[in-house]
């Protein structure tokens, strides 16, 4: 997982309708300077350790086998 | 009047009563006191002395908590001063009426004397605010008050109210009353009403107090949601959660904690040491992940027309929210389930989880790294990183302190109790404090 840039961010603003924030503010999530929120890059890496690590299972309606503990 | 200021809630009534003290002119008194010194304590973003003075007339005497002077987080709304949320963006928002746990203190006969400031939309635990000011720490202008709910804990502490109202989304009530050696209140999730309040992530805002002692804290909550008797005859289970939340502590704090861990040993508590099997390393990005996805929905409405009058902060913040994924958020909150589960089995096994409040002590005016503890942190990251797994997990948390430290600064400790037990925690905090464990500082220098 690469970390991301700022073209990545700007176009998904862009093409998603998201709010049009600006450059300064983009390059924060990018290279963050401010110490006061968490960096999205380790953010998002810590996330993709959420994701790998097996989460608790969903409501039993929705599980496939491989969701289940003892699946 | 300067030594009715810190007297408790208790000793003020008996007062009141007896008529060796005036509650209007006692009000009087800490209102005018906090609106003079406002340029230099910056706690408050607003005042209401008509309020007041409308609230001791129509209220009756008898009122369990007639002439008791409060404020709030002005996140709070109020229907007759702005809800500002300390952010120019916001600085003419009406709510147009009181939330209902002002209403609800309001017909108990406490006097709302002003809103308090706060980190820009409790984004934020170190309490900076460029626009209405940084209000800093009582024991050392040159540091931090911690927040986001900063302005609360200052009335408190500098005596201008006897309990203020805060919100707690990842320890923004028990933060600051670490480093400003204070009692901070996280009751279980939902037991105050967040009715009439500006959310910042509806998932985990919780409604706390601050107050100068557990029998205040226990008193006004009581009020505000009835419960079971505060009753705590059988000796304390206390878990010790040693791995990470005994981690990368001051040392002067940690053996503060410790040596109340002794003393709780000594009056009969059973110590036990315990342990998460869930990464509590990953619990801020699961915490940050759903605050910053509610925070950017709940403002994308406003933002077309207000965000040029945010923080560049808070910009970034709600830049981030709008730039994760869905899956994101519903990853975040499973892993908030499996918190939920593993707080909830260690709870079964002990009746409180005791930790550190806060793992530094007040930090300099302008510092964004925090290095000390053997890790690279950002400031606003080591503050709540022993309390934002309680706003996940839902359960109840009060700060306590444990005196002044290293350079004059306060210390404290938090005591978590089962979901829903917040009568048994406040009890035993009670037992705490009775029991001279709790060590409350003395007042700050006046300003």
């Amino acid at each position: 997982m690469s970390k991301p840039d700022f073209e990545t961010l700007e176009r998904m603003q862009r093409d998603f309708g998201g709010h049009p924030w600006c450059e300064a503010e983009l390059r924060e999530l990018v290279e963050p300077e401010r110490g006061m929120i968490t960096g999205f890059g380790d953010l998002l890496r810590d996330l993709e350790a959420i994701r790998k690590r097996g989460l608790p299972p969903l409501p039993a309606t929705v599980q496939t086998a491989s969701d289940r503990k003892d699946g | 009047m300067d030594d009715a200021c810190f007297l408790g809630v208790a000793e003020l009534r008996a007062r009141f009563r007896s008529g060796a003290l005036d509650p209007a002119a006692f009000v009087r008194f800490v209102a005018e006191r906090a609106e003079a010194e406002n340029t230099q304590s910056h706690a408050f973003t607003g005042f209401c002395p008509e309020r007041a003075e409308r609230v001791l007339l129509e209220t009756p005497r008898a009122a369990p908590l007639y002439g008791i002077p409060y404020s709030c987080k002005d996140l709070i709304g109020t229907r007759d001063l702005p809800t500002t949320a300390a952010s120019p963006a916001w600085a003419d928002y009406q709510t147009g009426a009181d939330a209902e746990i002002v209403a609800q203190l309001e017909a108990l006969g406490a006097v709302l004397i002003g809103k308090n400031n706060l980190h820009e939309w409790a984004l934020g635990t170190t309490g900076v605010n460029a626009h209405y000011g940084t209000a800093v720490n009582p024991y050392d202008p040159t540091r931090l008050a911690g927040g986001s709910s900063t302005g609360s804990a200052i009335a408190v502490a500098r005596g201008y109210a006897s309990f203020a109202l805060g919100t707690d989304t990842g320890g923004s009530v028990r933060a600051p009353a670490a480093l400003c050696g204070l009692v901070g209140f996280k009751p279980s999730h939902g037991r105050l009403s967040t009715e009439g309040v500006l959310p910042f992530s509806w998932s985990f805002d919780h409604i706390g107090l601050f107050a100068r002692s557990v029998a205040d804290t226990a008193l006004i909550f009581s009020l505000l949601a009835p419960g079971p008797e505060l009753r705590q005859d059988k000796p304390l289970k206390i878990g010790l959660p040693r791995a990470f939340y005994f981690e990368h502590c001051d040392p002067e704090i940690l053996a503060a904690v410790e040596a109340a861990a002794g003393a709780l040993q000594e009056r009969g508590a059973e110590l036990r040491d315990v342990a998460f099997t869930e990464p509590l390393e990953l619990s801020r990005s699961a915490s940050i992940t759903v605050q910053m996805a509610e925070a950017a929905s709940f403002h994308r409405p406003h933002l077309e027309a207000r965000a040029a009058r945010y923080s560049e902060e808070f910009r970034a913040g709600l830049a981030l929210g709008q730039s994760l994924l869905a899956t994101h958020y519903i990853d975040a909150k499973r892993m908030v389930e499996a918190y939920r589960r593993d707080a909830a089995r260690i709870l079964e096994e002990v009746d409180f989880l005791l930790t550190p409040a806060c793992p530094i002590f007040a930090p300099p005016l302008g510092t964004e790294q925090v290095t000390e503890t053997g890790i690279v942190e950002g400031a606003g990251n080591a503050l709540t990183r022993y309390t934002s797994l309680f706003n996940m997990t839902g359960q109840p948390a009060i700060v306590l302190p444990l005196g002044l430290g290293r350079g004059g600064l306060p210390m404290g400790l938090q005591l978590v109790g089962r979901g829903g037990g917040d009568e048994a925690l406040l009890a035993a905090a009670l037992r705490m404090e009775d029991s001279g464990i709790v060590q409350r500082p003395p007042p700050p220098d006046p300003l």
